[in-house]
Formats: structure tokens, sequence, C-alpha cells
């Protein structure tokens, strides 16, 4: 009996004891072991998924929708004007703008335009994106329940605003498992600066879930994965000269125990080997073409940069990399919004773009789904002064824009839409709708919707993919969340 | 006929087989099933329940409705539940499909044979009190149990016809045991004297030295601040530090001291309410407050206070119950009898005290209610102070009787008191303004700016009117801390009848926290105060009566810097005003800023539309006499009365103000030494419970009925004689027959010992939890601790010293597979070191662990961006520590819950967010990474590469073997020695390749390589030490 085998008959003994499905899965060593298993959960996915994999491109700290893509020529008219009460109602507001003596409404510094043939509104700020609107499907009616970033954050990337539950990607690796033997599955990119809102590790982490489905937060820094690189003064030849030598006393002792975990061992031993190889391999991007540096433009050469991130994600798309979360902080605008919010959007728009435009050219745009958006939108009315030279926004849960591509996502389409005021989500007709949690509302983008939808691209029923815990089956939709069938 | 016979015959013989089976156990075979896959729309929770049905009840469950019965005892046929979940009707199909629950086929045949056997119910086990005695199972192998525990497992063996595996070799057992009641390896000197000891006793010898180390408390309050969810940092957005490690050390002397369990608990849950409670006793209640905070701009406290109250019912209910109250937030559990009611019924011993939701966001003023933990010199020098203050105050009155004199002398020479008063430290009169800047009186040098508030006509000439948004900001009025005397007075127009708004304040961040000055109108009733945090460190009163809109009304507020109430005083119209005490404990500085700022206040809501006129103010709380004065304007004249009395010897006679400047000298000493002082939040009891109320679907704003406090009406009433309070509370938990808290402290005590619990969900003993593998044991050893008064370490040694623990953990191929959890314990306990262990081990083997006990966190090494403010702009830059900080146990690292420790998460440890009662052990590529390349462990492998140079003898076997006995505590085998020398071989090799990588490769880490040692020779050792620490033998405990 090879000890391979053992392992085999180990897992499948198990299938006796009566454990669950995920238990007998958690225990398969995921990677660098057998080729027959990815570690998916039996069944999944469900469905033919449309999308192989997913880019998420998250803008922390909330973009103001109405001076990027909500485009709301009213506001510029009513400039100065107090919000009026019946377009707030009970809205909650924070208490950093809930105080103010007057919520006067802002209208955007910046000109919006109609791009491409689908005619979608993008601002000034944003030319790049605009060159690929038709590629995009925004979604003009995204709300939340959160209102403060650490909840709302927290909300985007667990569904939940409680910490502690496992995040997206965590959710999509346990589902799907591995689709390459040399990097994790699920990677994090974080744009380099000095981050106004904090990101913690806890929003890529496992929660409840195996810590290997952890996101694996790639830096810009000496090793693009903590401690990487061997110590100073190892090479890799007296590394594999250990690992050798290391692997055959380990053998010993598996002949000795006849425990499982150590053959699992060894081949975490290798796999962590073969990262030292195929990570720098990944995040070497000496071998890209000039024209594709263009593409992603001048910052995509400095390591940390959004732009290079977005290039280091193409990158990992292609060996196989499942989930790739960037984000960007930064688009917390307060005060001094007009000033600042420039940089912020020069800093994304490019990558953006020329990730879009490269996937396509590569033909990868039609199997990897992109999303854009954060964690909630901001006010129409000034958060502070408002002056002739500047406004601030505070924070709006209650509609805000995220834009999808690829994947079966529907092209060059704008879905739901907002009142005036760009304050309220409003349907066809611009009826104001209330949506809630509790019941779907057609034509509003609940977080869960958003995250069952992007499940759906990727072959998962969201409501099938659960875990136990303490008795109870969590699923990233929590009991919520719909498909939204007129973006697929 | 044919047909009919055959099913007859057919039902006959499936009835005769259900008869032959063994009967069906509800709690073992039913429950698991109907709770995972019913309960949810047939359980407890009556808002979900579909049909009116549920199965938690069996009286429910047999009712008749309308003619259909959901289940008939003895009669499959005529229970349509069991009909329904064999159909294959979807429509009728129970569970229905979309519900993903679908059963298995032996799920519906265990179900339809507990009907056919009559559907008899059983009480979940873990809601069954706790029996007075559990008697040891009798066993066919009567010579292999050591003690009792041995019975219970060797009972389950025999009847699984299985026999234990056979005695660990001593080093197995030894490495074992030191490591569970230690956390780290045994020594070769250790290693020598246990396998030389053959006489009897030996082990317990072994026992009884590993639970007297202080490495034991170390160890073991790991796993209880997983528990407790203790963190050096908040946790949120900003992760402000806690300094809550005074704690930590609570617990690790706790532990050491062997404190008994039931008094950790109390102490825990209600230290402060013990009769004559210590300082020890109070700083144990600070495990109710270490749960997270946030200082998020915008955040309502309300909703964070309240999320802090529902962290502590978590925590209690993990912690002692191992049930999930969290469950019933919103709803009613779905699977256990808690009810919504409970949740909020036992929040309500946890909410009465006088907090805020919301952290300061000054780091240095702790949560209140808080603990001052002063050195013994500190504690020294406050007493001290404290009776200096006293006597500079009995002077002060001495001074007075003796001043009379000059009182006299005085009045006699001056008819009229001065038209300017004394101590005047600013005067507004908003009459004249140049260019936006507004004239000051009393300091011409420090006028104000108007900005964008505007001067109206006012009370006298004109007044200064407020947008409510923008502040009047006054410099260098003198407010600097908590005895700062004060007088404000002016006229005041209140613009609306404001909900709050700000009149006057120097305080900071005040959509988070108060502190510092604050004069306000809430309603037009006045309120001034001073604060440390608000609301509990302050002092605060409120006027009774109300300032009318419109109108002008002149207002005062004095404060005479004694840090009580009643040196607080408002004035209306020249006469005091009645008023109210809010709040008086005033018991450290403000830290408020040293500007005065009028009429508004970022973020929050101002004095909008409002006037102010006529401002004075004084660095004295002035007297009546010229209260009146500054209200009316009337200078009045002198006479031989109290009024004037009052006024002389505040406000004139140098010898009674030079004994006032002593007070305030006193206290400014006392404050100095305050400074120092560090504070821990706690607990600490108001004197009136909070009114509590359930909240609707769990939301902060939602209140619905109004609860008491109480326990759930499923567990044990709550004992009559005990106090409804934590302390009552307590005693709940620990009453000898309470069904839960004793079983689960055992449960999490055995998962410590074999990797796993009797009952495997640590954390959940309720419905949806996993059954105990060995429930009499479970029951026996809960027994077993109470008898003999919940002795912790008494506990651990029963558990080492068993035969069951001292089983090797080698297993045959087929143990393995009929077994591969382990659950039945036919072999020894094996897991793989944890986080705190693996490093721990590490820097002993170095012999660079710093064995100092307790202490402030500290700050090992760290890869760059991996920690701080690379995440989190928020936080400073990490800093590693230098010298002795980097080689402290792990326990003693500093925990950020937002950004923990890569090199730590990445083997499984907690995030300390909220309470956990088990970790879940995972094999990843990263953790190799960790071991092999982290300077923490390329550094702690230097060290023990060159002591196997110094003490490992001279040729490469004699070496390596050492090395290896070193790290695994045991020789190698003869056929791993030949690997080992090959490995040392080939890293000589490859360094004597290329020597200036030795010499690179040496200087990691703090720690200086010994030069004595040539660099090839160390570098091979080093790594050679690094490839036998990461082997299976070594991060393996087996």
């Amino acid at each position: 009996m090879t000890p391979f085998q053992i392992t085999r008959r180990h897992f499948f003994s198990r299938l006796g004891t009566g454990l669950g499905a995920a238990a007998l899965a958690s225990m398969l060593p995921r990677i660098g072991v057998a080729d027959e298993t990815t570690g998916a959960l039996p069944g999944f996915p469900n469905f033919a998924p449309k999308a192989k994999r997913v880019i998420y491109l998250f803008m922390s700290g909330g973009p103001a929708q109405q001076d990027l893509f909500d485009y709301k020529p009213r506001l510029r008219e009513l400039n100065g004007q107090p919000l009026p009460p019946e377009v707030r109602g009970q809205q909650r507001l924070t208490g950093m703008s809930g105080n103010q003596a007057i919520l006067p409404l802002a209208g955007s510094h910046f000109d919006f335009a109609q791009h491409g043939q689908s005619g979608a509104w993008v601002s000034s700020l944003m030319p790049h994106t605009a060159g690929v609107a038709d590629d995009l499907c925004f979604i003009k009616s995204m709300w939340t329940e959160a209102i403060n970033h650490d909840p709302a954050i927290t909300f985007f990337q667990t569904g939940s605003q409680i910490a502690g539950r496992p995040s997206l990607g965590a959710w999509v690796s346990y589902g799907l498992g591995s689709m390459n033997k040399n990097l994790p599955e699920f990677v994090v990119l974080v744009t380099k600066k000095g981050t106004d809102q904090p990101l913690y590790a806890r929003l890529w982490g496992n929660g409840f879930l195996d810590s290997r489905y952890q996101g694996v937060r790639f830096s810009s820094g000496k090793d693009a994965v903590f401690y990487l690189t061997n110590p100073d003064g190892v090479c890799q030849s007296g590394r594999r000269a250990m690992l050798d030598k290391m692997a055959a006393l380990n053998r010993q002792q598996f002949e000795a125990e006849l425990d499982p975990e150590i053959e699992s061992r060894i081949a975490q031993y290798e796999m962590a080997y073969r990262m030292q190889t195929s990570v720098p391999e990944v995040t070497d991007i000496a071998g890209e073409p000039q024209s594709v540096l263009d593409l992603y433009g001048p910052e995509a050469a400095t390591p940390g940069t959004f732009a290079a991130n977005c290039l280091l994600a193409r990158r990992l798309a292609e060996k196989g990399v499942r989930f790739i979360q960037l984000y960007n902080p930064g688009w917390d605008h307060h005060g001094a919004l007009p000033q600042n919010i420039p940089k912020l959007a020069k800093e994304v728009d490019q990558g953006c773009a020329a990730l879009i435009t490269d996937l396509k050219q590569r033909g990868m745009l039609d199997d990897t789904l992109v999303v854009w958006g954060g964690e909630f939108g901001r006010t129409s009315y000034s958060q502070g002064k408002l002056t002739k030279d500047t406004y601030g926004r505070d924070h709006h849960p209650r509609c805000f824009t995220a834009w999808m591509a690829g994947a079966g996502i529907k092209r060059g389409i704008t879905y739901g839409a907002t009142d005036d005021y760009g304050y309220n989500i409003v349907d066809a007709a611009g009826r104001k709708l209330e949506p809630s949690k509790e019941k779907f509302t057609p034509g509003a983008v609940h977080v869960h919707d958003l995250h069952a939808t992007i499940l759906q691209q990727l072959g998962i029923d969201h409501t099938r993919l659960t875990h136990l815990l303490q008795g109870r089956r969590f699923r990233l939709t929590d009991v919520h969340g719909h498909v939204i069938e007129e973006l697929i | 006929m044919q047909n009919l016979l055959s099913a007859f015959t057919f039902l006959f013989a499936a009835h005769l087989a259900f008869a032959a089976e063994p009967a069906v156990k509800f709690n073992r075979d039913v429950r698991p099933i109907l709770s995972d896959k019913c309960y949810h729309c047939h359980g407890p929770d009556a808002a979900e329940r579909k049909a009116k049905l549920r199965f938690d009840i069996r009286e429910e469950a047999l009712r008749d409705r309308d003619g259909i019965r959901a289940i008939v005892p003895g009669d499959v046929d005529a229970s349509d539940a069991i009909e329904r979940i064999f159909s294959s009707d979807k429509k009728e199909q129970m569970p229905p499909p979309k519900a993903h629950l679908d059963l298995t086929e032996s799920e519906k045949n265990t179900l339809r044979k507990w009907v056919a056997q009559g559907a008899e119910y059983a009480p979940h086990w873990a809601f069954v009190p706790l029996p007075d005695s559990i008697p040891a199972p009798s066993v066919k192998n009567e010579v292999w149990a050591k003690n009792e525990i041995d019975r219970f497992i060797l009972a389950r063996l025999e009847a699984e016809n299985l026999a234990p595996s056979p005695e660990a070799t001593r080093e197995r057992w030894l490495r074992r045991a030191t490591f569970d009641l230690t956390g780290l390896p045994p020594t070769q000197p250790e290693i020598d004297a246990f396998l030389a000891d053959q006489n009897d006793g030996a082990y317990e010898r072994v026992a009884d030295r590993l639970l007297a180390s202080p490495r034991f408390g170390e160890r073991m309050a790991v796993p209880w601040l997983d528990v407790a969810r203790y963190a050096d940092s908040f946790g949120y957005q900003a992760d402000i530090d806690t300094h809550a490690w005074p704690y930590r050390d609570w617990v690790i002397r706790a532990l050491n001291d062997n404190l008994p369990w039931d008094e950790f608990i109390t102490w825990q849950l209600a230290g402060d309410l013990l009769p004559g409670a210590t300082r020890e006793q109070k700083l144990a209640t600070a495990f109710n407050r270490i749960h997270r905070k946030t200082n998020e701009g915008g955040s309502v406290a309300e909703e964070f206070r309240q999320d802090g109250v529902n962290d502590r019912v978590q925590t209690v209910g993990t912690a002692f119950l191992g049930l999930t109250l969290e469950c019933a937030r919103c709803h009613d559990h779905k699977f256990d009898p808690i009810k919504q009611r409970d949740f909020y019924a036992l929040g309500a011993f946890f909410n009465s005290i006088d907090e805020h939701g919301l952290l300061h966001a000054l780091a240095n003023i702790q949560p209140q209610p808080a603990l001052l933990l002063p050195t013994p010199e500190q504690e020294q020098k406050l007493a001290h102070q404290k009776a200096a203050i006293a006597a500079a105050e009995a002077e002060l009155e001495k001074t007075n009787a003796a001043r009379e004199p000059a009182f006299q002398q005085w009045l006699a020479a001056h008819p009229a008191q001065p038209a300017t008063l004394p101590d005047r430290a600013a005067s507004f009169d908003f009459d004249s303004e140049k260019s936006g800047v507004l004239a000051n009186a009393a300091h011409p040098d420090q006028p104000a700016t108007l900005g964008a508030n505007t001067l109206v006509p006012g009370h006298a000439g004109s007044a200064i009117r407020f947008t409510g948004d923008d502040e009047l900001k006054l410099p260098a009025v003198p407010l600097a801390h908590m005895h700062a005397p004060a007088t404000f007075a002016f006229w005041l127009q209140p613009g609306a009848d404001y909900p709050r708004a700000v009149v006057l304040h120097n305080s900071n961040s005040p959509d988070i926290n108060y502190n510092g000055f604050d004069l306000r109108l809430e309603h037009g009733h006045l309120q001034w105060m001073v604060v440390r945090e608000w609301p509990g460190n302050a002092i605060a009163i409120r006027t009774k009566a109300t300032v009318p809109v419109g109108a002008w009304t002149h207002v005062a507020a004095t404060y005479d810097g004694s840090a009580r109430a009643a040196g607080l005083q408002l004035w209306i119209n020249g006469a005091p005003a009645e008023t109210e005490v809010l709040r008086d404990k005033l018991t450290r500085d403000t830290v408020a800023t040293n500007d005065l700022r009028l009429g508004a206040r970022t973020r929050d809501l101002g004095l909008r539309a409002g006037a102010i006129d006529d401002l004075q103010i004084f660095t004295r709380a002035l007297t009546p006499l010229e209260i009146a004065q500054l209200h009316d304007g009337q200078i009045p004249a002198l006479e031989n009365s109290g009024p004037v009395r009052d006024f002389y010897f505040s406000a004139i006679d140098p010898e009674t103000r030079a004994a006032v400047a002593k007070i305030a000298a006193a206290r400014d000493t006392w404050r100095g030494i305050l400074a120092g002082v560090s504070e821990l939040p706690v607990m600490a009891e108001e004197p009136q419970p909070r009114p509590t109320f359930i909240l609707a679907r769990g939301a902060y704003d939602a209140p619905a009925a109004p609860v008491e406090r109480t326990t759930p009406d499923a567990l044990p009433p709550f004992p009559p004689n005990a106090p409804c309070n934590r302390l009552g509370l307590a005693q709940w938990l620990t009453d000898p027959h309470h069904p839960l808290t004793a079983r689960v402290l055992a449960n999490r005590l055995w998962q410590e010992f074999f990797g796993r619990g009797i009952v495997v969900t640590a954390e959940n003993f309720g419905l949806q939890g996993a059954q105990p593998s060995h429930p009499e044991l479970l029951d026996w050893l809960a027994r077993d601790f109470i008898a003999h008064g919940w002795d912790h370490k008494r506990a651990c040694r029963q558990i080492v010293l068993s035969a069951t623990y001292r089983q090797t953990s080698t297993a045959s191929r087929d143990l393995r597979e009929r077994d591969p959890d382990n659950i039945l314990l036919a072999r020894g306990p094996a897991r793989r070191l944890p986080a705190e262990m693996l490093r721990d081990d590490a820097l002993a083997l170095g012999g660079i662990l710093e064995p100092g006990l307790g202490g402030p966190p500290v700050r090992p090494y760290a890869p760059d961006g991996s920690m701080g403010k690379s995440l989190n702009n928020f936080l400073p830059e990490y800093r590693a520590d230098t010298g002795a900080a980097l080689h402290r146990r792990s326990l003693y690292t500093f925990w950020r819950r937002t950004t923990p420790p890569p090199n730590m998460m990445v083997f499984d440890t907690a995030t300390r967010d909220v309470c956990t009662a088990r970790r879940q052990p995972t094999n990843t590529p990263l953790q190799p990474l960790v071991l092999l390349n982290d300077p923490q462990f390329v550094e702690a492998a230097r060290a023990l590469g060159e002591r196997m140079l110094r003490d490992g003898g001279g040729t490469p076997e004699q070496r390596v073997a050492w090395l290896f006995r070193e790290v695994t505590s045991r020789p190698p085998t003869a056929r791993e020695l030949p690997d080992l020398v090959a490995l040392y071989e080939s890293q000589r090799a490859t360094f004597t390749d290329d020597p200036t990588r030795a010499t690179a490769f040496l200087k990691i880490g703090e720690h200086p390589a010994d030069p004595a040692f040539p660099p090839i020779e160390l570098a091979a050792a080093v790594t050679t030490a690094t490839a036998i620490f990461n082997l299976d033998a070594s991060v393996m405990l087996r």
C-alpha cells in the first residue's frame, strides 16, 4: 500500500462515520497532492459556471456615485438648497453630519457625458472607464444597511456586519476548490498608500471555515507572500537538499506512525517550495510587452500601485487563481471632495479599463467576472460647509453605483435608478422604492443580491453553499439574496 | 390475493425486523435528525413555526390537528410526518426540497423505527441535572485502568471489541505531559532524570513538578484567553490599545495559584459584588469589558453599548453554558429552548454599569467604569497626597476664622465692591467688531474672531448670534484640568427648543464621547459638567427650570475646582438655580483642550439661531454677591453680611487666597501622581438596574416588552436566596447541580489534553451540538471536578496520569481506519502543536526564551507591511521591540485585533474578536514558510545550533543525535541517524560552496551569533536544527 492509498482509504473510511461531505473535503490535502481532486465540495459547481474566476476591484471608503457614474443634473440646479425632508424620510444619518444645522444639496463639480453605443453616463473623472462602457453593466441601485465603514466593509466582504464570518473569496474557495497547484486560490492585492480607512486581515479571512481558505495577501514588498523568501544566505539548492532529507525522515516517521497527516505535511512543504518559484514568477512583470504596460498606464511598472495590481490580477487569473480581490482605499471624501476625488479616480481609472481591455483581448473576459464598487455611497448633500469651491459628502447606504463585466454579465446596460436627488432608489417610472432585506424588491440590489449573482455566475446556487457550525447552516447570503436575473 | 398476502408478509416481516432491532435512542439517534432537519420550521421558534406544528415537544407532535396526526406512536402508517418524509411528491415532501435539508435513507428509517417503537422522547442530555454520583462501569480487563477515567474509556472499547494501545514510551509521555502542562518541551536532563527514576510514583512526581511550574499558568491561560476574547487592542476601525494586560496576568496568577474554578468564574463575573471585594477580585471583572469597542466617527453610542452587552451574553453562553445564546438575539432560538426574552433577561445582568457605548478617541482615556491600578509606590504617594489635600482644606477653615478681624478692617475701608471683579480672564461685550475681530476687555491681546457668526441687537448693545455650525473660539481660557475653578456668566437667548445644544465647552471628539468642561441646553434645561469620560467619570448638574426660547436670560455657571458635583453651580438671572445632580464621580483629569469654544461643536448640535451677550469669564467660582452684580449691573454697598464676607474671603483676603492656592497646589501634585497610574475597565454595578427591553429583531432602537433579570426557563431556576445580580448569576452557574457549567469546563479541559472534547463541539452543548462520545465519563469528570472543590490542577493531574492518556498514539492501519478521529481513544492523543507552543518551543530549544512572568505585551519580529500602519492608517508603524522582549512567550505578544501577527494566524490562532472555545487545526503551505523562513525561527535555530556545537559532542553522529533528541525528546532510530548525518553533511556542503552565504545567514535576528564558531560550521548546524525542528517528530505532539 502506498502512502497515498492509505490516505484515500483514510478519507473514505470517514464517509462511513457519518461525517459530512464538507468535513471530508476539508481533510483532503488541497494543494499539491492529487490531481484527481480540486477539493471542491461534492456537487459543486451546482451547474455549468459562466465565470471561472473573479476579479473584485473593491473601492474602499465609499466612492461618491454622484461624481462618477450617477448623473444628477438636478443637484446642480438645486445646489445649496436644503435637502427636502420628504426626500430624506426616516433615513438615519451618521453623527458626522446628522447634527448639521443645514444639509445643503451639492451638485457635482464634474461634467458628465454619454459614452459608447450604450450611451452610459460617465463623468469626466473616468475617461478610460468611459472608453469601455459598452463592456460594463452599471448597477445604479446598490444598497446596504450599514452606515459606518467597519460594519459596511465587513458586510460587503463577508455578508455580515458582525466580524468573524468567512469572506466572499473564502466561500468561493471552500465551494469550488483550486484550479492550480502552485498558487493560492484566493489572492488579495492592496494598493500601497497611506490608507485613510483601515483594511483588516479579517476582511479576507476564513471566518469559521478552514484557514486554508483565507485570502493570501500578496504585498509589493520584498516578499510578495510573507516569509516566502529563504533567509539570507540560504540558497534553493541547499533548501532542496534539506527538504529531501526532511522528506526521507518524515517518511520514516510515517512508516512508524501511519498517520496520513504526515503525508499531508510533506505535500505542504513541497507546495511551499513550489510557491517560492511560482509566486516570484507571477509577480515579475519583466516579460510583459511595452504595449501591455502602456495599456495599464505609467504606474503599471510601479509595484503596489492600483494599475500594477490590475496587471498582476490578470497574470494571477491566467495562472488559475480563482478569486483575486483588489482593494483601493481612499474614497472617504467627507470634505474637499472636488479637490480629492480626481486623485482617486486617476489612481484607478486606467487600470480598471486596461484590465477589461486586456482580458478581452486574451479572450478571458468571457469567463472572468470583474466587479467594481465600494461599501456604500455618499450623500447628495454636503457634509460641512458648501462653498463655491468645495463640498464634502457623508456616508450614504441607500443608493450607490457598482459595475460588473464579463462572464455572462450583460454588456452595456444600466440596471436600477435613483431619484433626481440621487438619494433614493426608484423604479423605472421614477417611483420611490423602499427596499427591505426581508423582501426582495426588483430594481434594488442589496449586498446579498450582488453576492448571490456573483456566486450564480460561478455556478453556485447561493442557497446551497452552506457550512454547518454550531448547528446552524451558515450562508454567505444568510437567509436572503436573490440572483438579479436581468444582469445575466 | 397473492399480492395482498405478499404485502402482508412484507409488512409483518418489516415489523418483526423493527422489533428485533435494538431500540432507537431518542437523544442519540432521533433528536439530532429532528433538530437539524425539522426544528427550523417545527421547533422552538414560534415566529418561524409552520403549520403550528412542533416536534420538540412530544404532546405537540402527537396532537390531533383536524384529523391529521403528525406522529402516532407505534403506528407508522397513521403518522403523517412519516408518510411525508417518504413521499416522492415534491409538494408533500418533508423537509421541502427548497430547504436543501434532504433526509438520508438511513435518517428516514431511523425516524420510522422510532415512531414504530413508540416515539418516546427523552430530555436533551445536556439539560439533565448533573447526577450526584456516576458509578464507574465494570470492565473485563481489571488491570489496565489507573483511575476511573480509564474504566469509562475501557468499557466503551470493550463494547466495541477494541483493546487499548500499549503504554507510550516514557519519553513520549514526558514530552506530551510537559507540553500539555507547561507549553514547553522537556529538557534532556529532565528526560534523563525521568528515565532513571524507576521508583514507584515517578510519573506522579513529574506531574507534580510540572503543575507547580509557573509555566503552567501561562500555558493554561491561552485557551482561557481565547474564551475571554482577550486582546491588546479594541478592534474596529482605529483599533486603539486596550492596556488590558493586567487582566491577562491575573488569569496566569489565578491558574498558577490554583484558584478553585467556581471562584475563578465568580470573580470574573462578579468580583466587584463580593463583600469587601479586593483589588484582584475587581480586576478579574475586566473579563466582561475586553470585548471589541469602536470610536469610529458617526457611530451610534447606544447601538454599540448594546453590542457590548450582547457580547457579554454570548461570551457567558459559550464559556460556561456551552449554548449559542446569540442565536436568540433577534428571535427565539431555532433549536434550543432559549427564547429571545431569555437573551435580554440575561443581558439585564450585564448592562447596569455606567458606561458609554463608544470608545474615547484619546487612547489614554480608558472606558469607564475602570479600576485604578497604582503600583505600591504610587499607592503610597497618592495616600500621602490625599492627606496633604485634606490638611490644606483644614488649614483653609482655620484661616477663615482667624481672618475675621481682617474682614472687618477691610469693610471699614471699602464702601463698595469694585466695578471689575477680581480674577477676570475674559470679557466680551460683543458691542464692537473691527474686521471680524471681537475685543476682549479683560485681555486686549486675546481677542476673538467672529467668523461665520453674526452680530445682532442684543441684551445691551449687540450680541453674537450663532449659526449652530460655527464655533466662537476663545484662546487661552485656563481650563487646563479637572481642578481649574471657573465662572462663565453671560446673557443667553436660545433660538429654539433644542433637543441638545452646545453653549460652551473645551471638549474633544464630541461625536464619539465627551470630555472636558461642557455647558449645554437640553430642552431648555441647562446642564453643566466636568467630564473625563461621559457618563462614568464626570460631575454634572442640571437645572430643574428651563430657560425660555427667544428671551434673554442671564446665566452663570461656576465651578470651585473640587472635583465634586457640589462644587458645580448654575445661576439664572443672578440667583442660584435649583439643580439635580446627574453624576458625581470624577476621579481623574479631563485631558481636554485649552481652547474654549462657544455655540457649536464639531459634528454636534449647536446653538443654532441662539445668541449670547456680555460674556464674562473668571478663573474663580464667583460668590452670590458677584453673580448678582453681573446680572443686574448694580454695584452693591458693602455691609457686614454673609454674602459680603463670602465675597471678601473668596476675592480679596490674601491669606485665604494663599490657603486656597495651597489646596490647588496639593491637588496639582495629586493629579500629577495619578497621571502615571494605569487603569483597567472593570464592572461596577449601578445602584439601580438599567431598565431592559426585548429588542425587536435585535435592533438597538426597537425596544419592545420590558424584561427583568432572570435565567432561561429551560435551565434550573435561579437560586431563591441569591441576590438578583451578577453575583447571584455566578452562584447559579456554579451550583453543584447545574447541568452545564461543570460539563462544559470538564469538556474543554479534556480538549486541551486530547485535542478534541468528549463533546467535539466544545462551543455548543445545545440540540445541534455533537453528542458526547462518552457521556458518563463527561458526567463523572464534571461531578469529580465539583466534588473536589473545582480543583483545576487536580483535574489536570488525573488526566495526565490516566492509562488512557499514557497510551501510545502509534496505531495500526486498521485502528486508524476504524476510528480516524480517535473518538474512542483506543490510542493516545496526537495533534500539531498550537501556534504559541511552536514559537515557544523554538525559543526554549535555542535557550533564548525570556523567562519573565507577565507584564505589558511585546512586539516580536514581523514582516514589513504585515501589521500596523501598512493596513490601517490609524495605527502607528509596527516596530519590533529589541532585546529580551523579542524572546518572550507568545502569550505576551501584542495582539492587535485588526492586524494580528501573521506567523501566529497561519497556525490557527483565534482572532480574539469574539469568544472562541475551540480552534480549527489546519495544514497549509504557509506554515512551512513561517517555520523555515521567519527570522524568529531562524534566530532561535541559530541559538540551538550553537548549543549543539557546544554540548552535542564531537562527531557529526553525536551532534545530530543530540540535536534530534533535544528537539523531539527521543533518540533517533538506527535508520534515522544516517539520514540525519546526511542532512547535516548536505548543509555543510552548501555553505562550503559559498562561505559568504554562511556569514550573511548568521546575521539574521538581533541575538548575536557566537563568534567562537566558524561560520560554515555554525550555518550548517543552524539549517540542520531548522530541518529537525520542521519534522513531524517535532511539530506533532504524539
